[in-house]
């Protein structure tokens, strides 16, 4: 009997002697995931996209991670203007246009971006952790800074957690090739510019994420964004048209200086039992002072083949108001003597993603784990979106993914 | 009609096992966690998938933002 006590009191010794293992010997120091995107749209836009996200444990109280996106588009976009007309085209453009030149509904284009992101997480105990984040994205015709910092408090026994979260972007816009941008609500053929155009964000973000029970963790997001500077797309345009809405004219697009956008998302996942397939809902309202207003609805059901294989089954609707300065066209007899700048309103876009719209989205993705900390997801999906009055009212996308994450 | 409906409705979802899985609140110790652990439980479950289609729903839609703050814009088409 002494003899087992002495062996228990050596151990139970030999237990509280030892140094907590640190976070380095409990996880695997580095995840690196990369993924490949191929996106399709029918006679449209086409993207390739690389990235890759590599997260490691840099100290006890510290983690990196440093994401880098490699795009390349090409492709057409709808320019704007209505594909009746009575101009002629001196050459397609939307990636280069051209002093002097017109535009037909759909603009040719091609582009390429590389974007980095570094997000380090310090925890400052068990229930206090701040991330900063800095950001920044190149295109031929683009580029955006950004730098915020999210943080986060959790309380005592961890069920609720409370998330508060600042970033600051200033964007910088041109047409490619130049550092210039068409005069707003300018005719296209007179080739009119100013010089690059800038715009500055802010974004905050407040939530609650709540642990129901040990099968159920329900999350709240407020977000809200206050955008300033200049916010058209410079290769938009809209088509001035006679009262048989044939094109005879086309003006450069203006949208207002200024937006604020809020939204309101509640993400829920659930554990069912006793199938331990997991259930993702998720639904956000948004709305801005452009007056668009949408409901998000996204839902992904995880269904467990075995230990190491299983099929998510993704459905995502959204349905938008449009914009109130949104106008598929500009209707003006051409025999009126006035000048059209002097009938046009302060705002117009013919920008189709301005417009009333709905989109569905329809996809499965097969996630298996392998061996040596291995897990390996690929995903198909299928996208459709129907416009209210813009030119082209339809647009199908695919959406290839595959993605690897390896633990080290 | 709709009344009796929406009554059969609520009556049915209230009843039903999910709606009870969800909605019962109950203490979580440290040793309950391992379910929430998972990945497919995290916000979001895939954050590979989330950050692909916040850039393309963020160049084809109108709305954006509600899950974070920061990151790289584009002048996308």
């Amino acid at each position: 009997m002494k003899n087992i006590r002495q062996r228990l009191s050596l151990a139970t010794c030999g237990l509280l002697s030892q140094h907590g293992a640190s976070a380095t010997e409990i996880d695997n120091a580095w995840v690196i995931d990369s993924s490949a995107v191929y996106y399709s749209e029918d006679e449209r836009v086409t993207v390739y996209k690389i990235i890759e996200d590599v997260k490691g444990i840099v100290s006890n109280a510290d983690t990196a991670n440093l994401k880098v996106v490699f795009d390349t588009m090409s492709g057409s976009t709808p320019s704007g203007s209505v594909k009746k007309t009575n101009l002629t085209f001196t050459g397609a453009s939307g990636g280069s246009i051209s002093s002097g030149g017109q535009t037909s509904s759909l603009a040719k284009f091609d582009d390429t971006r590389v974007a980095v992101s570094l997000d380090w997480n310090h925890e400052f105990d068990r229930l206090h952790n701040i991330t900063y984040n800095g950001a920044f994205s190149v295109e031929n015709d683009y580029r955006s800074f950004s730098g915020g910092a999210t943080f986060k408090k959790s309380s005592e026994d961890r069920v609720l957690e409370f998330t508060f979260g600042l970033a600051a972007t200033s964007d910088e816009i041109f047409v490619v090739g130049t550092k210039a941008t068409p005069v707003p609500l300018s005719d296209v053929s007179k080739g009119l510019s100013y010089g690059s155009g800038t715009k500055n964000t802010v974004e905050l973000i407040a939530g609650l994420t709540y642990v129901i029970n040990k099968r159920t963790i329900a999350q709240l997001n407020i977000a809200g964004a206050s955008v300033k500077g200049y916010m058209n797309d410079p290769y938009k345009i809209f088509s001035i048209v006679d009262t048989n809405d044939i094109e005879y004219d086309q003006y450069y697009e203006a949208r207002p200086n200024s937006r604020t956008r809020t939204s309101l998302t509640f993400n829920l996942n659930h554990q069912l039992y006793p199938e331990n397939h997991i259930l993702n809902f998720s639904y956000r309202y948004f709305t801005d002072d452009w007056d668009i207003k949408s409901h998000t609805l996204d839902v992904l059901y995880r269904v467990n083949l075995s230990a190491q294989t299983h099929l998510v089954p993704h459905f995502r609707f959204y349905k938008q108001s449009r914009a109130y300065f949104y106008s598929n066209s500009f209707t003006r007899p051409p025999t009126d003597p006035n000048p059209v700048s002097s009938a046009l309103p302060e705002y117009v876009s013919a920008d189709y993603r301005l417009d009333d719209m709905q989109s569905l989205t329809a996809g499965l993705t097969l996630g298996q784990y392998l061996a040596s900390d291995g897990k390996l997801r690929s995903r198909i999906e299928f996208i459709h979106q129907s416009f209210e009055h813009s030119e082209y009212n339809t647009l199908n996308a695919w959406v290839f993914q595959m993605s690897y994450e390896k633990k080290f | 009609m709709h009344r009796m409906v929406l009554f059969l409705l609520i009556s049915t979802c209230s009843g039903c096992s999910l709606w009870q899985g969800i909605t019962a609140l109950e203490p979580v110790k440290p040793w309950q966690r391992d379910m929430l652990a998972q990945d497919g439980m995290q916000l979001p479950p895939d954050k590979m998938q989330a950050f692909t289609d916040d850039h393309i729903y963020f160049s084809k839609e109108a709305s954006t933002g509600g899950s974070g703050v920061g990151g790289g814009g584009c002048g996308c088409n």
